[in-house]
């Protein structure tokens, strides 16, 4: 079993649970307005809901606007709403149980090294979402949890990271935490610029003069963090896709018109052009890719890195996508690592 | 499959066709193409016979063009039945054992229905020569057989008819649509306009009678005044072709509980013996109709013989010749957009320059 298999069987059961229709009514109360009437203002919840999704965060996203409500509202001008206490209450619940997860399978690195924190996808309102030792999940199962944990301590980041020499963490721990979150951010934002079919060209130098400098174990265990980070990122995805959505967006032969594949020095990825459906996926979200002339016999798991619809009363509408494919791992940049390897 | 398309440009399609044909009508180019076809011949005399047929469709068919409608059926008949004789021979490098037309006329009980209430059933798949000629000539498409073809079903199929048959039988369904090709920078695609299906059925289920639309087409996007069809990636054209190279998709004729789809050759030959028939062992219903016709449906009927004898030779050529041929200046209904300056697609072109630019490449392809 691999952490991607592990994360199925939690989101099989999250499918099939009595918790989910209790979160996805939750976010659809949240999401509904009431009909908009000619003259009538604008429902300024809408401010506050488009900032959760914009967050990316999942759950998280819509406890973050609620907490910076007020920021929000005074860019847009408006009085925006407070999400009621039942709506709150349930979304701390979710959102400390995928803290948990999260924890479980952060604490796999080595305890002296100072950078735990870099992974934690949710860090603010350490007040309301604390988990105690002895917590215990409320909407997700436990021992699913536990699956995933185990999966992720073979985590290919965690076994390069287990290779550095103890005696060298005192230099990786004498990066401070803010800068190198700020690295990884740096990093992650120059792939994502550079497309799915491309790669930031700095990076090869990056990992050659570093190389000369036998000082390669910075940016291994730089990469490596990325790739936890991103890990850590489509687990929470995917469970919070499966308390809302039936499937996941699947993009196959009956709905691609045509694509391209790429791998290079980060990953795979397809550029991808579909017509639009009912499940698309939009920046963020994961989806399921199926070609079968690519011999491909069950869905790959990819991430919406780009995703562009255009409306034509000439041409039709289409989708143009680009898709980051997972690996076994959940991660999308699992290429950099072997990027290293290579050059050591 | 999708054939190579060869264009040859000409003011006279006719002549030029059949001067292709007619070197089929020389042994020495017969016993060519066996060779270059790795054919083998079963008997001398079969050289002489593909070179007596073509010979043969060839007179019919120049008879057949100054006619009169009394007798133009029956000759382009005898001479589409030669060709498709010979044409067989010549893909076999045998004879053939066809005992008889394999198709039977059923004609039109009630005058006031008028010509296109005629039928054809279609018998003796054994030795046919409709069922015969259809095994060798088409691939990959079984021949109908035993059921029952109203005229009205074959000429509502062809494409280069479909003005004049709509025009003319205001309560019959037409079964081909008009499709444009837009070829975009990014991918082709093909649109239908409401009014080429208005005749044909309702837009949301008309799909549904088009044999292997799905596999070959993305669900149809319903616009304001047209229908989009994107292509499958391992799209095959199922299309069937005007003379003059504009598409259309066919509609499957349903039979109880099957549907056929008629090829577009022997579509023609079916309606050609209907008529030549018609003409041959019915004149007491012909001649009045080619007298008296009110209605206007001679029309349709003359249109559709200019059609079979500028249309018929061609597709037999094309089988031939492994190509689709296309005697014209250019052909109409294609518009292409590729190269076309659209604001977004320049925008598009420079943003993709910059990041080779800046970005490395990785290994892509299809």
């Amino acid at each position: 079993m691999t952490i991607q298999s592990s994360v199925y069987n939690l989101t099989k059961e999250i499918l099939n649970s009595e918790s989910k229709p209790i979160v996805k009514t939750t976010i659809n109360e949240i999401e509904s307005f009431p009909e908009l009437k000619i003259g009538k203002k604008i429902d300024s919840k809408i401010h506050r809901n488009q900032s959760a999704r914009q967050a990316k965060l999942q759950f998280y996203g819509y406890l973050l606007a609620n907490y910076k409500r007020k920021e929000i509202g005074k860019k847009f001008g408006r009085e925006i709403p407070s999400l009621s206490e039942e709506h709150k209450e349930i979304l701390i619940n979710i959102c400390k149980d995928m803290i948990y997860l999260n924890q479980k399978c952060i604490n796999h690195l080595p305890g002296n090294l100072i950078h735990h924190p870099v992974l934690n996808l949710y860090t603010e309102f350490e007040d309301i979402l604390s988990i105690s030792k002895n917590y215990k999940p409320v909407y997700l199962n436990e021992q699913a949890i536990d699956e995933i944990s185990l999966k992720f301590k073979k985590h290919d980041s965690l076994s390069l990271i287990g290779k550095i020499q103890a005696r060298e963490y005192k230099e990786l721990n004498k990066i401070e935490v803010d800068r190198l979150k700020y690295t990884m951010q740096d990093f992650e934002n120059r792939i994502i610029r550079a497309g799915v079919n491309h790669y930031p060209k700095d990076f090869e130098t990056l990992i050659e003069d570093f190389r000369k400098r036998s000082a390669l174990t910075p940016i291994k265990y730089i990469f490596s963090l990325i790739g936890l980070k991103a890990t850590l990122n489509n687990i929470n995805q995917l469970i919070y896709q499966a308390f809302l959505k039936e499937s996941l967006p699947l993009y196959n032969e009956d709905s691609i018109i045509n694509y391209s594949k790429h791998s290079h020095f980060i990953g795979e990825g397809y550029v991808l052009k579909a017509i639009p459906g009912d499940l698309q996926g939009e920046v963020g979200e994961l989806v399921h890719i199926l070609l079968t002339n690519e011999e491909e016999v069950k869905p790959q798991l990819g991430r919406v890195e780009k995703f562009e619809r255009s409306n034509s009363q000439d041409f039709g509408s289409v989708t143009d996508l680009s898709i980051r494919m997972l690996d076994k791992n959940m991660n999308q940049y699992h290429g950099l690592l072997k990027g290293v390897e290579r050059k050591l | 499959m999708t054939k190579n398309l060869r264009y040859i440009a000409t003011d006279n399609p006719e002549t030029e066709l059949w001067r292709i044909i007619s070197k089929y009508s020389y042994p020495s180019n017969i016993e060519k193409y066996f060779n270059e076809n790795d054919i083998i011949l079963e008997d001398e005399k079969v050289v002489d016979f593909i070179s007596g047929s073509i010979l043969q469709a060839e007179s019919y068919f120049r008879m057949a063009k100054t006619s009169e409608l009394y007798i133009k059926p029956l000759l382009v008949y005898y001479g589409v039945s030669n060709l498709l004789a010979g044409t067989s021979s010549l893909l076999t490098g045998s004879f053939l054992a066809v005992k008889n037309h394999g198709m039977n006329l059923i004609p039109p009980t009630d005058l006031q229905e008028g010509i296109i209430s005629s039928q054809v059933k279609i018998v003796d798949p054994g030795s046919g020569g409709f069922t015969k000629f259809h095994n060798i000539l088409v691939t990959g498409e079984t021949p109908p057989h035993g059921i029952t073809i109203g005229l009205n079903e074959v000429l509502g199929s062809i494409p280069d008819l479909k003005f004049e048959f709509e025009n003319c039988y205001q309560a019959e369904k037409s079964n081909v649509i008009p499709v444009e090709i837009v070829k975009l920078n990014d991918r082709t695609i093909e649109r239908i306009y409401y009014e080429g299906i208005s005749r044909v059925g309702s837009k949301e289920k008309v799909f549904n009678n088009i044999e292997h639309f799905k596999d070959n087409y993305l669900p149809p996007q319903f616009l304001e005044d047209k229908i989009v069809l994107n292509r499958k990636m391992n799209f095959n054209d199922i299309g069937i072709y005007s003379i003059h190279g504009r598409k259309y998709l066919q509609l499957s004729i349903q039979k109880k509980s099957t549907k056929i789809k008629m090829n577009s050759l022997f579509n023609m030959y079916l309606a050609l013996y209907a008529l030549g028939y018609l003409s041959r062992y019915n004149p007491h219903i012909w001649n009045p109709f080619v007298q008296k016709d009110l209605t206007g449906e001679k029309l349709v009927i003359e249109k559709f013989m200019d059609i079979a004898i500028r249309h018929v030779p061609n597709l037999v050529l094309n089988i031939i010749e492994g190509e689709e041929i296309k005697f014209m200046a250019q052909t109409d209904a294609i518009t292409d957009l590729r190269n076309s300056t659209l604001d977004k697609s320049i925008t598009k072109l420079v943003e993709e320059q910059v990041k080779k630019i800046l970005h490395s490449e990785g290994r892509g392809g299809k």
